[in-house]
């Protein structure tokens, strides 16, 4: 017999940390800064430009943590496309390309119409006969076609293939760029009257900083670029992060550069008592980095012609490249009509998102400025990154367990969502700047919106998602009904829970719904999950049979890869207000405290969460329910009540004060306060309050003594923190790993940490 | 000449932003390196381990 050789292929990983390096500073540095610094000059000074721009730097390393965390975790990852699809579903996915795809194509126009600027002055210089009569800003706009067309036509030609064929670009731009800012710097050091252009550092008072750094904010971005070299980039989890997070730093330190040598270069009026150099240059707006350098003669002015063109035009080579990638990725998923997918038979490059790219670049030249497309892109590039730094809080909180990470930022989640914040900020400023491309921006979120719910939903190709429901029977409760979700992995787990499901949708008079979960491994695609199908028909059959007697039940069958994240996706789905879930008493999982699905289910969960562990099947005579004053204590005695047999059982609140409370807690107080919420007579609702320093061991103690006879406990779980949820041990947590009765540990959701949870 | 109070504030908020991102990025590093050398896969075991070092 003879055997075939067995073929296999993978990705070769020959992407090196350094050309990563060079992929981020090359999509990053481009025309954008020197804008920037014309614009920051003119509005706010040397001062507030300087303080605008080391402000900005610091909101994109914190926004490049961001990303480098996600990249980390994500590094085969398409990039944004896929944060967003991961952490707020597919919709938020395509906006995000959405919005990608018009913020690379605005950028290229920028770049394009920048080195237009410069190259269509060197024309007019060297060739004055031809090109002098015909008007400048014509001949800006013709070059700047050409420039596109130009690069749209060697994309097709199949010239870039890999986001790595502008790295030879990228090289000249960083030797040449650190060369112009040094050299001048140091140019100015030989003539010291022109640091007098430094002086008044704030001309225009603090007004200006904000518009500035609004305005700026296009300079900082592109690193994203980096990511779609995940699946070849070396060590990719580690490589990623650090090429993120260097090259935002180091473009921080450029920029600061080169703003001082833009106000530098300037050579001052002889005498220089007539006017400052923020006079004289601050109504050339964007532009004034080139009247700057004029003050450096013919070759400090051709250095800066060739930098700023090398850098626009590399930046426009990316600009090209991502935004064809983004249309093409965005059809082949459906989300795009399929055309976009189209590849050339005989250039094998993607011709119809690629001239498509062109022509929206074409029409952005038309439309807009240099400022305004300078404000577009900046408006683009804020949502992006705040969507950047929310992504980021939801991943790690829905997905943080079962992603293998290379980084962590650090404060989490208090950095992001600053960062967030002070971006949305900007965003608002940016309106300020210059109306009308912010308007189109908002218009083109709109758009997206309503293009996706009529179009790019229907026919959106199904990929591999998390979460899968391969078979459900439907009951659709009445609108305003209590939901009760039991969420069951094992089916024996189900049977201890019929009696208190039982009593909790009677008290409720809920409709309860049995969520099992059976997990997928990450090997086996979601779309062949069909063979796991026999599995969990056969635990849901072995269910019926027991529980389906008791109660009005309907059941779901729940494919996913993690089952905690599976649980929490189920019950935002089903809009649950209370899910029921059993436990087995300890944790075989590492880091956790409870278990490593309860843990994270507490953590997350949008709705009122009961955990059960050994909780037999009989009435519960005498209920303890130990409680401090915690925003869950009330929820515990509700849920008491519920339980507890209704004909003669009693239940003992228990206080144990240790005399280290800021606030003393009065357990009859707390009675009364509640009496009204439990449907359960007061009178057999007993109090007992006990001095102790050692809460856990006294609480225990009573609890398991024989004396006491208690036959079910209840706790209310203590909050979990929402800046830190990874973080700390509670009271409840060794009281139930040490507890051996009947165990219930309740959690309300609070209306703010329901709406966190349900975003974050 | 004496700085007026914009200016000293001005440089106050730059050094503060330029020393905030440094050490950011520092910290960033030390954070790559010890990560790269464990073998935890959660974000939550990451945590609980960088916290004991």
């Amino acid at each position: 017999m003879s055997s075939q050789p067995q073929v296999s292929s993978e990705v070769s990983r020959d992407i090196s940390f350094s050309v990563l390096l060079m992929m981020s500073f090359g999509m990053t540095i481009g025309a954008g800064i020197f804008l920037a610094v014309g614009f920051g000059f003119g509005v706010a000074g040397v001062g507030g430009l300087l303080v605008a721009l080391a402000l900005n730097g610091l909101l994109a390393v914190c926004t490049a943590m961001s990303f480098a965390e996600m990249n980390s975790a994500m590094p085969g990852s398409s990039g944004l496309y896929d944060f967003g699809r991961s952490a707020f579903g597919r919709g938020a996915g395509f906006m995000v390309a959405w919005v990608e795809w018009l913020a690379a194509c605005v950028a290229g126009a920028l770049n394009a119409m920048v080195a237009a600027f410069f190259l269509s002055r060197a024309l007019v210089a060297a060739w004055r006969d031809v090109f002098g009569a015909m008007p400048l800003s014509l001949l800006e706009r013709i070059v700047a076609f050409l420039l596109a067309f130009g690069f749209v036509w060697f994309h097709y030609r199949g010239a870039a293939e890999t986001g790595r064929s502008g790295i030879r670009f990228v090289y000249a731009q960083m030797i040449l760029l650190p060369l112009l800012a040094i050299g001048t710097i140091a140019w100015a050091l030989v003539q010291p009257v022109r640091f007098s252009n430094l002086t008044p550092l704030f001309p225009a008072g603090w007004a200006g900083v904000l518009p500035t750094m609004a305005f700026a904010y296009a300079a900082f971005a592109g690193f994203e670029v980096v990511s779609r070299a995940g699946t070849e980039a070396i060590r990719p989890r580690e490589n990623l992060p650090r090429a993120v997070i260097y090259s935002t730093y180091g473009s921080v330190l450029l920029y600061l550069l080169l703003a001082c040598a833009s106000v530098v270069a300037y050579r001052p009026a002889a005498g220089g008592q007539s006017e400052t150099a923020w006079q004289a240059l601050s109504s050339s707006g964007v532009w004034m980095v080139y009247e700057s350098f004029k003050g450096l003669g013919l070759s400090g002015f051709l250095l800066l012609g060739v930098t700023v063109g090398i850098a626009s035009i590399s930046a426009l080579h990316a600009a090209v490249y991502t935004s064809t990638r983004i249309s093409f990725g965005l059809g082949r998923g459906g989300l795009l009509p399929p055309r976009f997918a189209a590849i050339s038979p005989h250039k094998r490059t993607p011709w119809v998102a690629l001239h498509f790219t062109g022509l929206m670049i074409l029409l952005a030249m038309m439309l807009f400025s240099v400022k305004g497309l300078m404000v577009l892109t900046g408006s683009l590039c804020l949502l992006l990154a705040i969507g950047v730094n929310l992504s980021v809080i939801r991943v790690r909180r829905l997905m943080g367990d079962e992603l293998i990470y290379g980084y962590l930022l650090p404060w989490f989640p208090l950095l992001p969502l600053a960062v967030a914040g002070v971006q949305v900020v900007l965003l608002v400023f940016m309106a300020g700047v210059s109306p009308v491309p912010w308007l189109f921006a908002l218009a083109w979120v709109v758009a997206g919106i309503a293009y996706y719910r009529l179009y790019g939903r229907c026919h959106a190709v199904q990929v591999d998602a998390d979460l899968q429901v391969l078979e459900a029977e439907e009951t659709r409760p009445t609108e305003g009904q209590y939901r009760v979700v039991v969420a069951v992995a094992n089916p024996d787990t189900a049977l201890s829970l019929v009696r208190a499901t039982h009593a909790m949708s009677q008290a409720k008079h809920g409709t309860v719904e049995i969520l099992h979960l059976v997990t997928v491994p990450d090997q086996v695609p979601m779309s062949d999950a069909d063979q796991y199908l026999q599995e969990g028909k056969e635990a849901i059959t072995e269910m019926k049979l027991y529980l389906a007697r008791e109660l009005p039940l309907s059941f779901t069958i729940r494919y996913c890869r993690n089952v905690a994240r599976g649980i929490i996706c189920g019950l935002r789905e089903k809009r649950t207000d209370l899910l029921i879930m059993g436990w087995r008493g300890r944790t075989r999982s590492r880091g956790f405290k409870l278990g490593s699905t309860i843990d994270p289910v507490l953590e997350c969960s949008p709705c009122n969460v009961v955990v059960i562990k050994q909780v037999a099947d009989k009435a519960f005579k005498r209920v303890f329910v130990p409680v401090a004053g915690g925003p869950n204590s009330a929820f515990a005695l509700e849920v008491a009540a519920m339980l507890v047999d209704r004909k003669d059982g009693i239940i003992v609140v228990l206080n144990v004060r240790s005399g280290g409370e800021a606030i003393a807690f009065n357990a009859e107080q707390f009675i009364e306060e509640n009496a009204g919420s439990i449907a359960f007579p007061h009178e057999r609702v007993h109090s007992k309050t006990i001095d102790s320093k050692r809460v856990v061991d006294t609480i225990v103690d009573e609890i398991e003594s024989d004396a006491n006879a208690c036959d079910l406990v209840v706790l209310g779980a203590s909050p979990r923190s929402l800046l830190n949820p990874f973080v700390g041990e509670t009271v409840v947590n060794h009281i139930a790993r040490r507890c051996n009765r009947s165990l219930v540990i309740a959690q309300k959701a609070g209306r703010l940490r329901s709406w966190i949870g349900a975003w974050l | 000449m004496t700085p007026d109070g914009a200016t000293i504030a001005g440089l106050v908020i730059l050094v503060l932003a330029l020393v905030l991102s440094t050490y950011l990025v520092l910290q960033s590093r030390l954070t790559i390196r010890r990560i790269a050398q464990k073998h935890v896969k959660s974000a939550r075991l990451l945590l609980q381990e960088l916290k004991h070092e």
